[in-house]
């Protein structure tokens, strides 16, 4: 039985593992408001798929004595962080969190908070994972009013009024990005837009100046439903209004370059398609994977797959084309992730949010399809590193080799020295030996391309340095 | 601040003891009661204006007075509370 390290900011309950099944317990002190949102909110939230649905076990199943309900909520496959999440899926976000307050609302609710990290993507939908995130409304403010502006409303408005790459600082605040820098950050002309005037604008002024304030004057003072409904939709109306579109990066009509002729991108897909039914994986992590073309292969195939790029612009366009396929092959979840500096373990004690690498545990596939050269060319990483490092991803690893005398090598090098004198076809094949089995080597038609399918030899099951 | 302060003299009473964990940030309530005022002066606007363009004739529809124009939450039926209205 083991308590998960991110759950133990709100005393209302926690999750925790029990014979590898997660459980949430609900706390004695939660316990009149958790009938109270089963019975007026929880299926409603349910059936619109804005929560996750649970069931209630055994109260023996309970981590401690101060048990009042243990439940066992739908399983997610893949926890995801918002700062690796595209500007549409924290937009997304944002809307499903509007979207259930004022559900809530009506119902007699209210949310308590409005952290990002309470949404997670489930069939390429955002939904609600914090059960015990709601209190009777008996007139009070919105104590999660400020959260929400700096989880979603400060970074989106970021990247849309300076840049897209500003989503990144939800890494480095963890409890969404401070009023009083974003509205620093901001144009001065946000000033003249009634929306970002009140709720970044002004609240950060009023944050700075009532940071020592009591609250215990608010506390007789009470604000209507419909007041609460006003804000709520006034911020559904701004977060609707801002749009950061695909066009601005580099990298998402990648495909559309001349890597590949036609015949060659189809050989390509098919012997992709062959490995993925040699190996029969579960779950596969795309590295590199672009708008998701290959990903989409193993979704096809019902493979529960992260399609990880570097690109704002890909990962979003990846995310916008399942939402427009109406989520077919939505086991695949598009999103950010830099490999040179992939994601951190962050938070209280380096534990509340794990790092990329500790959530690889249990995939069974990796697949870097044209990948290396912008590892291990554009980012100096040695051969060595970069396959170690997919050791430490899953058991079965795809692998594509792109020679020297490819053009977009020659790009690369361009405008550098060639200090690369390892990188060829023989020794990355005598590395990869050192770590995988090779199972199938298949040169790609019409390209000097190679694609690899590896097994990991058992010895390596600690993780890369 | 003033005009804050006569708003909150003069706003309902209902005592109640929040059970959020979370630091909202007086700055954060306080500001919550002004937009509420600049939001509930914008729809009486809007739909005063709105009824006048309909009497002129210039609009055909009378503009709705409900903040929830969302259709896909209009079914929700609501349930009371004690918020002292």
């Amino acid at each position: 039985v083991q308590k998960l390290a991110s759950s133990f900011r709100d005393p209302s309950g926690f999750v925790y593992t029990r014979d590898d099944a997660l459980l949430r317990q609900v706390n004695h002190r939660y316990a009149s408001n958790f009938d109270i949102f089963q019975k007026q909110l929880y299926e409603i939230l349910v059936e619109r798929k804005l929560i996750v649905s649970h069931e209630q076990v055994d109260l023996s199943l309970a981590f401690s004595e101060d048990a009042y309900a243990v439940i066992k909520p739908q399983t997610i496959p893949f926890i995801s962080y918002p700062y690796e999440w595209s500007f549409a899926q924290l937009k997304d976000a944002a809307l499903t969190t509007l979207r259930i307050q004022k559900i809530a609302l009506k119902r007699g609710l209210t949310l308590k908070d409005a952290s990002a990290y309470n949404i997670q993507f489930l069939n390429g939908e955002p939904i609600f994972i914090d059960t015990l995130s709601f209190e009777p409304f008996a007139g009070q403010q919105w104590t999660a009013y400020r959260q929400f502006c700096q989880h979603f409303l400060a970074p989106l408005s970021l990247a849309v009024s300076r840049d897209i790459s500003l989503l990144s600082l939800l890494r480095v605040y963890i409890d969404g990005i401070p009023l009083p820098l974003t509205s620093r950050m901001l144009p001065w002309l946000s000033r003249l837009n009634l929306g970002m005037q009140m709720h970044i604008h002004t609240h950060a002024r009023f944050e700075t100046r009532h940071a020592a304030s009591s609250i215990e004057q608010l506390k007789t003072k009470s604000i209507k439903r419909d007041t609460l409904l006003n804000i709520v939709s006034n911020l559904e109306n701004i977060i609707r209004s801002l749009n950061w579109s695909t066009e601005k990066t580099a990298w998402h009509n990648y495909y559309d370059g001349d890597s590949y002729t036609e015949a060659g991108f189809q050989h390509k897909k098919a012997i992709f398609e062959t490995y993925l039914d040699i190996a029969r994986p579960n779950s596969l992590w795309d590295l590199g994977a672009n708008t998701g073309v290959f990903s989409q292969l193993a979704g096809q195939r019902n493979i529960s797959t992260v399609a990880w790029d570097y690109d704002y612009g890909a990962v979003q366009q990846h995310y916008e084309n399942i939402k427009a396929s109406n989520h077919e092959h939505c086991s695949v979840l598009p999103l950010v992730q830099d490999l040179s500096n992939p994601s951190p373990a962050v938070g209280w004690s380096n534990h509340e949010r794990d790092s990329f690498i500790e959530r690889a545990q249990g995939v069974d596939m990796v697949s870097a399809l044209a990948l290396i050269h912008h590892v291990v060319i554009a980012n100096n990483v040695p051969i060595d590193h970069f396959v170690r490092f997919l050791t430490s991803l899953g058991k079965y690893a795809i692998v594509e080799f792109v020679p020297k005398t490819d053009h977009k090598v020659q790009t690369l090098l361009k405008s550098r020295q060639d200090i690369f004198d390892d990188y060829n076809r023989a020794t990355f094949e005598e590395i990869l030996r050192r770590y995988f089995t090779i199972e199938r080597i298949d040169e790609i038609q019409e390209s000097s391309r190679v694609l690899y399918l590896l097994r990991s030899k058992p010895e390596n099951t600690s993780p890369s340095n | 601040m003033l005009f804050i302060n006569t708003f909150v003299e003069i706003s309902h009473h209902s005592i109640f003891v929040p059970l959020a964990y979370l630091d909202p940030g007086t700055g954060s309530l306080i500001l919550q009661m002004l937009i509420g005022i600049v939001l509930g002066g914008m729809v009486i606007f809007r739909n005063s204006f709105g009824n006048l363009l309909y009497m002129l004739g210039i609009r055909k529809n009378k503009t709705e007075d409900s903040a929830d124009k969302d259709s896909d939450i209009s079914d929700i039926e609501e349930v009371n509370t004690d918020e002292g209205q």
